[in-house]
């Protein structure tokens, strides 16, 4: 018993700062409906700050926690609430998804370009020395930073409870994440109400922060991302509604982890697999057998009817003439790439369009779950992994020509994201997100690693030889010809999906699940189908982007690249093949164009904050800030050029606009999938 | 608003054949890379004897060198330091006329932003758009492939275990990465601290070059007779490192030998201090000013392992004397030219692997080609970097390990780093292969202090 509670005490410091996110988490969601994805990023934000007051300004503690956690934590919770989720309150959870993915990603990049990255020690705890051991339990010390988290974890949930239970302010903010609109009709102030959430929201995600910096020996921004995956598994268990509940899984979050360290065998890999799975695989438990969370995002707000509809694409807006224009300004634009790409272009723009083609074809993966699909998947560069692990791994024990094991790879990848949509075929968004994250994390943790011999070391290189073709020669071309080919056949795979039956049959979805069920239509078959297309062409991309990386890492298809790919890829338009492809070569060409600029000044952080900021539009734009800025563009020359009349969806002037004045009176129409422009 | 699906389908064909076609028109070398390569090498023998180079990134009066590090991103703190390092070597032989009449400059100092991808196209920007001479390397995304089809002379931070094989390759101390000739050195820290029961502590399989070393000091020591009581070889990077304290007090462990990051020592060192264990540590990371400055308390008495390394206290410690010029050099020209990275150990890869390039050079006299340089360098016997590290021997260095294996400690003493274990004014104790008996032996012709 002795070395349980050994094993065990040192888990609960731990545990309660997962308490504190999950109870932020659960808070936030209950009283704006919204899953906040950067609570992580939020809590890194303040306890950076904080350290950095304490350390390189020597400010007292006290005053740096009053900065850093009391004022900056609710204004930054303020900042969200004003300045972005209130303004998307209404919309679906993909853009609210899609917005807390762009601050989880933006915020530590903008820290990194604001104030440089060199390495911070020594997070200071904010009430008792960690160096003292203040006394022992069970034969375990009980240090400053263990006293300081459950002394402030018991206050704060205390304070909580009473807060929610027996005030106003507390009811109201339960009754706001049913409709914001409806208790306004009872005269609450709702902005008020939510902005009080956010306030308080803020405040718990940098107290976590600070709570959770002293017991690291570095302040790093992945060991806040590995807390936000504790701390999902532990709402998600909660169904994102009891704070106790979700309060009492993180601490035990915490006391397993160290329980199982203590009596795992520590000298096998499995265990380390283990231990590093362990949040992953209780949240997946979670998503699976919690049924509470397959109705989360159902919406119960009886006035959401009132939200107007997603623009059009502007393919389906533009007048015929302008529509040939472009058309042909395209087809001029591409053969003039690919003579540029073959005769004159340095090697080095060569290369850098070249990884564009590769990025391209990737992103197709994300235009087809979610452009298609209507889900937001954050495994992408994990399916992308799949292919790219199992091309390497059976060109190195095999001898299998790389290309050929690609194609094996991008069936296995295929295969992979088929088991993920049969786990998730009840789950829909944010259930979907948790689940295809905690899938990610998976396979970053346990099974990338774990396939890699103790010889290939941390990457396998990919060596001419198993490539063959000379895609490897440093001075020819055929790794663009390669490139290019692929990229062509998956758009005309994603094409002909889109305008086949899945395609209709996917739309149909998307506009109603119900009324598409109710035509006859197999919905779990279709969720299937496009996560197996997506998840094949993740696993070309893959293996392109292992040909033109020279090398096969877990690092290369992260979960954190999987959540940039979807930050890119929505900030140009999620919705057309177009859309994939500017967000490929927008993606090389700005890092490649940063390489110009100093590193002092950001360098290639400042690659994620632009689309970072880019995606956070996507509530405002979700067919994406270009696609919105071509269609404006596009209407103003047609009606520059050829006097049409944009309000009238390019119709020429003269025409009836329809009983509603031209106001919004166009259907939409399916976009124009690899009809560039 | 679109053609029929038959045209776009065909349009899209069309593009696809003109690529292949005009790719197979247009570039007669895309066939074989081999073709490539001999004739740069080709080029690079009849150009011999001219002292007006054809090679890159070479004219009259300047070699130009790029470095490629992570200055920007997450593990900008652990490898932004090679720039710096190189850019002070170069400054310092630069003011004393350069090599040849020619002076070395850094003339791309690219950022990978911690980014794989980001780290290929910055190799092709150094290479093809700024037609450097030869690279400096630190980055955890080192991929060789393009170094190696270019025959670019390519220096540095060996952390990828991808530096071997390849002549042209010159990671600092030795491109390969073998454990086994640490052992003996271990066992003779083992022996001469008096520690009988020996614990050995790494990340899992997924952090290779740490758990690769304490696998192999746990196996081997084990094989040489020691009491290895406690082996955790899956710890977790910023994990909680309690239970293994605890069951190294159970085990009855009496030194640590850890292959963590310095942060992570840092967290299961507090744990052993406020678990009361007696246990004598070693590490393989942390000999950082910066990270003493903060954790001195917890770090008392850790035995830092430097591996051939000189230590930056012998160029400072009255003791030493004038024992290490080439350590003094460092420091004054470090103090001079880049004074924020003195300590910084990425610093000081950079700066060995700059000398072994301006070595390279002077050896390759007026016909400065890159295969020249490379060729000169795999001859050279005793590389020290001025007589700062063991010698290395690059013409089998790129494959093996010479023995004796000379490793230099230093132990945390109040905030101060002070080399422990060798005796009179060496920092180096050399070890023989054999790790059951740890018997030290006269360090190799060329060892600084030697």
């Amino acid at each position: 018993m002795e070395h349980f509670l050994g094993f065990a005490i040192p888990g609960i410091p731990y545990g309660c700062t997962y308490a504190i996110v999950a109870v932020g988490l659960v808070l936030t969601y209950q009283a704006t409906g919204v899953f906040n994805f950067a609570y992580g990023a939020q809590a890194y934000l303040s306890a950076y700050v904080f350290t950095r007051l304490v350390q390189d300004e020597h400010l007292p503690v006290w005053l740096s926690f009053v900065l850093s956690v009391v004022v900056l934590g609710p204004a930054v919770g303020l900042a969200f609430d004003y300045f972005l989720f209130r303004k998307i309150a209404t919309t679906n959870t993909t853009a609210k998804l899609v917005t807390g993915i762009s601050l989880f990603v933006g915020i530590p990049a903008m820290l990194a370009v604001l104030f440089g990255s060199a390495n911070q020690y020594n997070s200071p705890s904010i009430l008792f020395n960690p160096g003292v051991v203040y006394f022992r339990l069970a034969g375990t010390p009980v240090n400053g930073i263990a006293i300081t988290a459950v002394l402030t974890t018991v206050v704060i949930l205390l304070a909580l409870g009473l807060l929610l239970r027996f005030t106003n302010l507390g009811l109201q903010m339960r009754g706001s994440v049913e409709s914001r609109r409806l208790i306004e009709l009872d005269g609450v102030n709702a902005g008020r109400v939510v902005g009080v959430a956010w306030a308080i929201s803020g405040f718990l995600a940098g107290l976590a922060g600070v709570l959770l910096a002293p017991n690291y020996g570095q302040l790093q921004f992945s060991d806040y991302a590995a807390l936000m995956v504790a701390a999902f598994a532990a709402a998600a268990w909660a169904v994102l509604r009891s704070l106790a509940l979700a309060a009492l899984v993180g601490i035990l979050m915490g006391v397993m982890t160290t329980t199982l360290q203590g009596y795992l065998p520590v000298d096998s890999v499995w265990s380390a697999a283990l231990f590093t799975s362990l949040p992953f695989i209780v949240l997946m438990a979670a998503l699976l057998f919690v049924p509470g969370l397959r109705r989360l995002d159902r919406t119960s707000d009886p006035m959401a009817s009132v939200d107007p509809p997603t623009p059009p694409s502007v393919t389906s807006l533009r007048a015929p003439q302008m529509d040939r224009v472009i058309r042909i300004l395209w087809y001029v634009l591409l053969v003039g790439f690919v003579v540029s790409m073959l005769t004159w272009l340095p090697t080095t723009w060569e290369n850098v369009f070249s990884a564009g083609l590769v990025y391209s074809a990737l992103f197709l993966s994300i235009t087809l779950i979610t452009g298609l699909g209507g889900q937001l998947s954050l495994a992408q560069a994990t399916l992308a992994g799949v292919g790219a692990f199992t091309a390497a791994q059976l060109a190195s024990h095999f001898g299998t020509n790389f290309l050929v094991g690609g194609a094996i790879g991008a069936v296995v990848a295929a295969g992979v994201a088929v088991i993920l949509a049969l786990a998730s075929v009840r789950l829909r968004g944010l259930g979907l997100c948790l689940l295809t994250i905690a899938a990610a994390l998976f396979f970053d943790n346990s099974v990338f690693p774990q396939s890699l011999s103790s010889a290939q070391g941390q990457s396998i290189s990919v060596r001419p030889s198993w490539v063959g073709l000379g895609v490897s020669n440093p001075n020819g071309h055929a790794f663009f010809v390669l490139a290019m080919v692929v990229l062509l056949a998956c758009i005309v795979v994603v094409n002909l999906v889109r305008r086949g039956t899945i395609g209709r049959y996917l739309g149909a979805i998307r506009g109603s699940e119900t009324g598409a069920a109710g035509l006859g239509i197999n919905l779990t078959w279709q969720h299937v189908v496009i996560f197996a297309l997506s998840g094949l062409v993740a696993g070309i991309g893959g293996t392109l982007s292992s040909i033109q990386q020279q090398q096969v890492s877990p690092e290369l298809f992260n979960y954190q690249l999987s959540l940039v790919f979807v930050v890119v890829v929505v900030t140009t338009g999620a919705a057309t093949v177009e859309g994939a492809v500017q967000a490929g070569f927008g993606f090389v060409v700005l890092q490649q164009l940063l390489t110009y600029v100093p590193a002092r000044f950001g360098g290639n952080s400042l690659v994620v904050v632009f689309f970072a900021f880019g995606a956070l539009t996507y509530a405002a734009h979700p067919e994406g800030i270009l696609e919105y800025q071509k269609r404006r563009w596009t209407l103003r020359f047609e009606r520059l050029i050829f006097h049409t009349d944009p309000a009238s969806g390019g119709r020429i002037p003269g025409v009836s606009a329809g009983p509603t004045g031209g106001v919004t009176p166009v259907a939409p129409v399916e976009p124009a999938v690899g009809d560039y422009g | 608003m679109r053609g029929p699906r038959g045209n776009w389908v065909l349009t899209v064909a069309a593009l696809a054949l003109v690529a292949g076609v005009s790719a197979a028109c247009s570039s007669p070398s895309s066939s074989s890379s081999t073709t490539t390569t001999t004739t740069s090498a080709t080029t690079a023998t009849t150009s011999g004897g001219s002292s007006s180079s054809s090679a890159p990134g070479v004219s009259k009066t300047q070699i130009d060198v790029a470095t490629i590090s992570s200055k920007t991103g997450p593990l900008a703190g652990y490898f932004d330091g090679i720039s710096p390092g190189m850019n002070a070597y170069f400054q310092m032989i630069n003011a004393k006329g350069g090599i040849n009449g020619r002076k070395i400059v850094i003339t791309a100092d690219l950022d990978d932003g911690g980014s794989p991808t980001q780290f290929t196209q910055q190799v092709h920007t150094a290479i093809d758009q700024d037609h450097v001479f030869a690279v400096g390397v630190a980055s955890a995304w080192f991929t060789p492939n393009y170094f190696v089809a270019t025959n670019t002379p390519t220096y540095g931070y060996n952390v990828s275990s991808n530096w071997e094989t390849a002549p042209n390759l010159f990671a600092a101390g030795g491109s390969t990465q073998f454990y086994s000739p640490g052992v003996p050195s271990l066992a003779h820290v083992i022996k001469a601290t008096g520690s009988k029961s020996v614990a050995v502590i790494s990340y899992g399989q997924s952090i290779a070059a740490s758990y690769d070393a304490c696998n192999a000091f746990a196996t081997q020591l084990k094989a040489a007779g020691y009491n290895i009581s406690f082996v955790d070889v899956s710890a977790q990077l910023s994990g909680a490192y309690a239970s293994d304290v605890q069951r190294m007090q159970q085990a009855g462990s009496d030194m640590l030998v850890s292959c963590m990051e310095g942060s992570d020592d840092i967290t299961l060192a507090r744990d052993i201090q406020q678990y009361g264990l007696k246990i004598k540590q070693v590490w393989f990371n942390g000999y950082d000013q910066t990270l003493l400055n903060q954790y001195s308390s917890v770090m008392q008495g850790v035995y830092i392992n430097l591996n051939g390394n000189v230590p930056f206290e012998a160029g400072t410690a009255p003791k030493y004397g004038n024992t290490y010029p080439g350590m003094k050099q460092y420091l004054a020209a470090m103090k001079k030219y880049e004074p924020a990275f003195i300590y910084n150990g990425v610093a000081f890869q950079g700066w060995q692997s700059a000398a072994l390039l301006a070595q390279g050079i002077q050896a390759a006299g007026a016909n400065l080609t890159q295969a020249a340089v490379v060729n000169a360098t795999n001859k050279i016997t005793d590389f020290s970097g001025g007589g700062v590290s063991t010698p290395v021997n690059w013409t089998v260095s790129h494959t093996s390990f010479t023995e004796p294996n000379c490793t230099a400690n230093v132990q945390v003493q109040g905030t101060t780093f002070v080399p422990v274990l060798a005796t009179g004014k060496q920092v180096f104790v050399c070890v023989g292969p054999n790790a059951r008996n740890p018997v030290p032996v006269t360090p190799p012709v060329g060892t600084p202090g030697a």
